[in-house]
């Protein structure tokens, strides 16, 4: 009997798996028979059989058979082998060496070596490896890569840049998600301010500068100058002990759009001109509507502000943030407006160069699936850039990716260029890979159509021909 | 301790082996208290082989069938132009084998270049189990790390032939260098000059403190060494005897040979005097009455003269193996000098000159590789030892494209195991196949690539040229076998082999060739003990002929004395039959007989 031991493949794209997979995979060691893992799950053999081979069908785990596979290590080594293993395909150089960023070649050299000496093949000689002798070769070849690379200044910048660029790349997509969250809080400080301070500033305007915790490092905001830290619930309390004359006792309520009316008999005030409660209502809405806008427009000049800082750095998609956030304090101000505008402009542009450049190194790489990314998040930037459309389709091809998907980036690209025959062969290969006969017939018609010379469209197309031409039968030819 | 794994160094001029013993490697020596034996077969007047010495100091006498240098032929083709000129040079006959490979005739018989190199190899192994009492059947052995996989399998299938499990080939610069960072902790770049008999390579190395040897670069020439060396000398002496004489000694084979071992002793020579006298009477006749002899005077500095382009060469191969490595001269912080022809001053001086330091004494040049070779077999079968080594491909593996365009997959000088992919498409409308011919680069010329091997992928649908595509990878295990894939990436199918380089010979041939050196070797071992039966038989039998005369005086009276003459005569006879026929049990059952009839004679003797 041989039983299945499954590891988790680095290629696997595991974003779409149901529950009882996820589980599965959440078992899934490189170690674990599916017996074991049956046990572990609760679940019958069979059912963790089906599940697998659904896994194994979709590129996310892939296994040997045990019996076959007879490895004299101890358990130790096997799992120093397969930690390594796992991590060949995602690892960084640095990190599959264990070594800082900064690293010198000597010290790299040395965490070669140290690895090298535990997975070579030639420690291990007179023991039987079974499917392990791969993997170990396989790791060594990538520590082999990783050490060549890192030791040869040329390649390491490259490869630098390489990791710079997906970096950047992440770091701005975190940027663009902290957005909506930026604006958010930027109006949840405005509120607070203008609260604050239309409280606290009943006639002699109160110097109420809050620091609310979890904003952004920021220019202090141009404010009163004697700014004193007060408690605000102490705050209130004096402002309602004003407003409302010194009631003693009186129940704090949160300064609302509406104070509710004061019943209490009024004790004597005796400087001060007795307030109705819609008197004071009024007042404290007037005053909260004019700390404000003044809030407001602090905000505003510190978004602004924190443009300018970035744009002096070139950092075009910071300066876009905080004018995305301007933009929407003041919708009417066409200046930030246009500021949004190009800043949006130069953002775009910036990240669209990042993301290119590293879908094309990833594509001469063949780590189509990371290419296809690449090319995706480029065309979310640029939704009538067609060329990353149709490459990313093309890339989803090759990587044996979500056909679906590609049909639906390949048919943008045709609505975008539908008089270029490049955009039909894109969509007419991604039928053609689904199996779809007929919809790339008519696609390749298309093409023939706008291209009539192109020897690519033809001999595609031909190739379709014949594939209706040949069915049922299936060519044999040798 | 594991099992006993012997390093072998298959030289082109000496052979060495060494063991791993107690205390370190050792070399071991042969009968004759010799640390190297001559790479030397021959094929004596009585169809017996004979391997080193014995074979070496018959050479004059038997130079049609005496072999030497045969490493420069092993998995070489018959077209190639080095066995064109080994043809045009050597006193043996070399002929077109039946796979396009070389054969060497020996007594109008054919043996292929690998069952030569496997009776050196079994010596070898004769050598280490005289010495260790047992059989010995693992073995690591040295090839120069410019060698190609087919000079690799013919090495290997030679220690197959000879009996031995060749666990790994090592390359012998960094045999060299095992033994020069054996047990020494240090942490070192050196550069390993090795000039052998036959071979040049230059390999670069970084020996780290944990026991790490990785090689950085290597290169060579697989067809320069001191047999060259000798050449140019042969050359020297010919034409001036020709001038002299009008003669040319190199139609006579009796001639060439003596001229070759006096050449090569005058170039040991020179490397401890300045000038040696080369002395050869009688070496050619002009006519039934007129002897000639060939005496000159050879200067150091003639043959520095003589030879000075292949040092420049050699010299040559050095600047791009650093510059291969990426390294200057100064980070190279040892050279160490293998191969006896790095005895030579002038080579010596040479690589002292360029790399602007004096070589390292640290090894011994003709005894380091087999020491290496010893160590790195050691560290295979004993998990101990925390060492290894990490070599490179010398060769760049590829395949061949449409057009003969070469397109590498590994290039020369990348650390094995190792695997690359590259992707290509069809050439033509409508292919359903594709031939895949497995291609590695030639040392000796960059335009010729090596067949290694070829499969055909099969199925591809048909398409328009360039459409389909086609992923090929190409892997090197940790034992250096190479295995090529291709895939067809739209139907997922597969072909792949594995790259058995060819030394020529098919398997038949080599299981055919095992069988005979085992008999040859039951044969040589039996000979032995029929010497020592034949001896012992031969003794009795003269000393009981001496006694005949007195004990037939003393006896012939007497009917029981006759009678123990003629059972006496008898028995010699048997004996001497037995003898004839190298019947060892017979020969020993007349030897008890004989002693007994010695013993009854004596008595008789002195009775009276």
């Amino acid at each position: 009997m041989t039983a299945i031991v499954p590891h988790l493949r680095n290629a696997g794209d595991a974003t779409q798996v149901d529950a009882v997979e996820r589980f599965v995979l959440s078992l899934i060691d490189g170690t674990r028979d599916a017996k074991a893992i049956g046990e572990e799950a609760g679940l019958e053999l069979a059912q963790i059989e089906a599940v697998l081979i659904r896994l194994k069908t979709r590129g996310i785990v892939d296994w040997t058979t045990a019996a076959e596979d007879e490895v004299e290590l101890d358990d130790s080594q096997k799992s120093t082998v397969l930690a390594l293993f796992a991590r060949v395909g995602q690892a960084s150089h640095y990190e599959l060496l264990g070594v800082p960023r900064d690293a010198d070649k000597k010290a790299v050299k040395k965490a070669y070596y140290a690895v090298a000496m535990a997975v070579h093949p030639d420690r291990f000689f007179r023991k039987k490896l079974g499917s392990f002798k791969g993997k170990m070769e396989i790791i060594f070849t990538r520590l082999t890569e990783a050490h060549d690379v890192l030791s040869d200044a040329t390649r390491r910048a490259e490869y630098d840049q390489y990791i710079g660029n997906t970096q950047q790349a992440r770091a701005i997509e975190e940027m663009i998600a902290r957005t909506a969250e930026a604006l958010a809080r930027a109006e949840a400080e405005v509120r607070r301010e203008a609260e604050a301070a239309a409280a606290a500033s009943m006639p002699p305007p109160a110097p109420a500068t809050t620091r609310p915790s979890g904003t952004m490092p920021a220019p202090v905001t141009a404010r009163a100058p004697t700014a004193i830290s007060v408690d605000d619930k102490a705050r209130r309390e004096a402002l309602a002990k004003r407003l409302l004359g010194n009631r003693p006792g009186g129940s704090i309520r949160p300064p609302g759009m509406t104070a509710p009316p004061p019943s209490a008999p009024a004790s004597s005030a005796p400087e001060r001109p007795k307030l109705t409660t819609e008197e004071a209502a009024a007042l404290l809405r007037k005053r909260y509507e004019d700390r404000f806008v003044q809030a407001k427009e602090g905000q505003l000049k510190k978004q602004l502000k924190l443009a300018d800082d970035a744009e002096d750095r070139s950092d075009f998609e910071a300066a876009y943030t905080a004018l995305r956030v301007a933009n929407q304090m003041v919708p009417e101000d066409r200046n930030v407006a246009a500021r949004l505008a190009v800043a949006h402009q130069r953002a775009a542009e910036q990240l669209s160069q990042v993301y290119r450049e590293k879908a094309i190194y990833e594509a001469t790489a063949q780590h189509w699936d990371e290419s296809a990314k690449s090319w995706r998040k480029l065309a979310e930037l640029n939704p009538n850039n067609w060329e990353a459309l149709e490459r990313a389709a093309d890339a989803i091809v090759r990587a044996k990716g979500n056909l679906h998907l590609a049909a639906e980036l390949a048919k943008r690209a045709v609505d975008l260029q539908p008089a270029n025959a490049q955009v039909y062969v894109t969509l007419g290969t991604v039928y053609l890979e689904a199996g779809q006969r007929t919809g790339a017939r008519a696609i390749l018609e298309r093409a023939r159509a706008l291209a009539p010379t192109s020897p690519v469209v033809a001999s595609l197309f031909s190739s379709v021909q014949k594939l209706f031409g040949s069915e049922p039968k299936a060519p044999p030819e040798g | 301790m594991g099992e006993k794994v012997i390093g072998i160094d298959l030289g082109t001029t000496n052979s060495c082996v060494a063991i791993m013993g107690e205390k370190g490697p050792e070399v071991i020596e042969n009968k004759g208290g010799y640390k190297t034996t001559p790479s030397m077969v021959a094929i004596t007047e009585t169809n017996r082989r004979i391997v080193g010495h014995i074979a070496k100091n018959q050479a004059v006498t038997n130079a049609e069938n005496t072999v030497y240098a045969a490493k420069r032929l092993i998995g070489r083709k018959w077209n190639s132009p080095q066995v064109k000129n080994a043809v045009a040079t050597s006193s043996y006959k070399i002929v077109e084998g039946p796979h396009r490979d070389v054969r060497i005739v020996l007594r109008d018989k054919d043996y292929s270049v690998p069952e030569i190199s496997a009776m050196i190899l079994q010596e070898m192994k004769v050598i280490a189990e005289d010495l260790l009492g047992e059989p010995v059947k693992k073995a690591v052995i040295t090839v120069p790390a410019y060698f190609n996989d087919n000079q690799r399998q013919g090495t290997k299938d030679a220690g197959e032939i000879a009996g031995l499990e060749v666990i790994r080939i090592i390359n012998e610069p960094t045999a060299a260098a095992l033994s020069y960072g054996y047990g020494r902790n240090v942490d070192k770049t050196v550069a390993v000059y090795d000039l052998g008999g036959g071979t040049f390579d230059i390999s670069i190395l970084e020996i780290a403190e944990n026991g790490v040897f990785r090689v950085i670069a290597t290169a060579g020439d697989t067809f320069l060494g001191g047999e060259d060396f000798d050449a140019r000398i042969i050359d020297w002496l010919v034409q001036g005897f020709k001038q002299e004489h009008g003669l040319d000694l190199r139609q006579d084979r009796m001639a060439l040979q003596r001229l070759k071992i006096a050449a090569e002793k005058a170039k040991c020579e020179l490397s401890g005097v300045k000038e040696t006298e080369v002395n050869l009477p009688f070496i050619i006749s002009r006519g039934p009455n007129e002897p000639l002899h060939l005496q000159r005077t050879l200067t150091r500095q003639t043959i520095e003269e003589l030879a000075s382009d292949l040092v420049e060469r050699t010299v040559e191969i050095c600047r791009q193996t650093l510059e291969d490595a990426k390294l200057e001269k100064t980070e190279v912080d040892d050279v160490i000098l293998v191969g006896g022809m790095t005895r030579m001053p002038k080579v010596q001086a040479a690589v002292a000159e360029f790399f602007g330091r004096e070589p390292s004494r640290g090894v011994h040049p003709d005894e380091a590789v087999a020491l290496g070779a010893a160590i790195q077999g050691s560290a295979l079968v004993d998990d101990g030892k925390e060492m290894i080594l990490l070599d490179v491909t010398p060769h760049a593996l590829g395949i061949m494209t449409f057009g003969n365009v070469f397109e590498e997959l590994i290039p020369a000088n990348t650390t094995v195991p190792t695997h690359r992919t590259k992707i290509f498409t069809t050439s033509r409308d409508n292919q359903t196949a594709v031939k895949i011919l497995v291609m590695q680069g030639d040392s000796e010329n960059d335009d010729h690539k090596e067949l290694l091997g070829e499969f055909i992928l099969t199925g591809l649908r048909r398409a328009p040229k360039g459409q389909i595509e086609i992923e090929v990878t190409f892997e090197i295990n940790a034992d250096g076998i190479v295995s090529v894939r291709a895939k067809d990436l739209e139907t997922g199918l597969e072909q792949s082999i594995q790259v058995t380089a060819t030394s020529g010979l098919t398997r038949d041939e080599i299981n055919d060739m095992i069988a005979n050196a085992n008999d040859d070797l039951v044969d040589r071992r039996a000979s032995e003990e029929f010497l020592a039966a034949k001896q012992d038989a031969e003794k009795l039998i003269a000393e009981i002929e001496k006694l005949f005369p007195q004990v037939e005086e003393i006896v012939k009276t007497s009917d029981f004395g006759r009678d123990a003459i003629d059972k006496a005569r008898g028995i010699i006879d048997k004996a001497k039959a037995a003898i004839e026929r190298r019947d060892v049990p017979a020969i020993k059952e007349q030897v008890d007989g004989l002693s007994r009839t010695h013993r009854m004679f004596k008595g008789v003797v002195q009775k009276t």
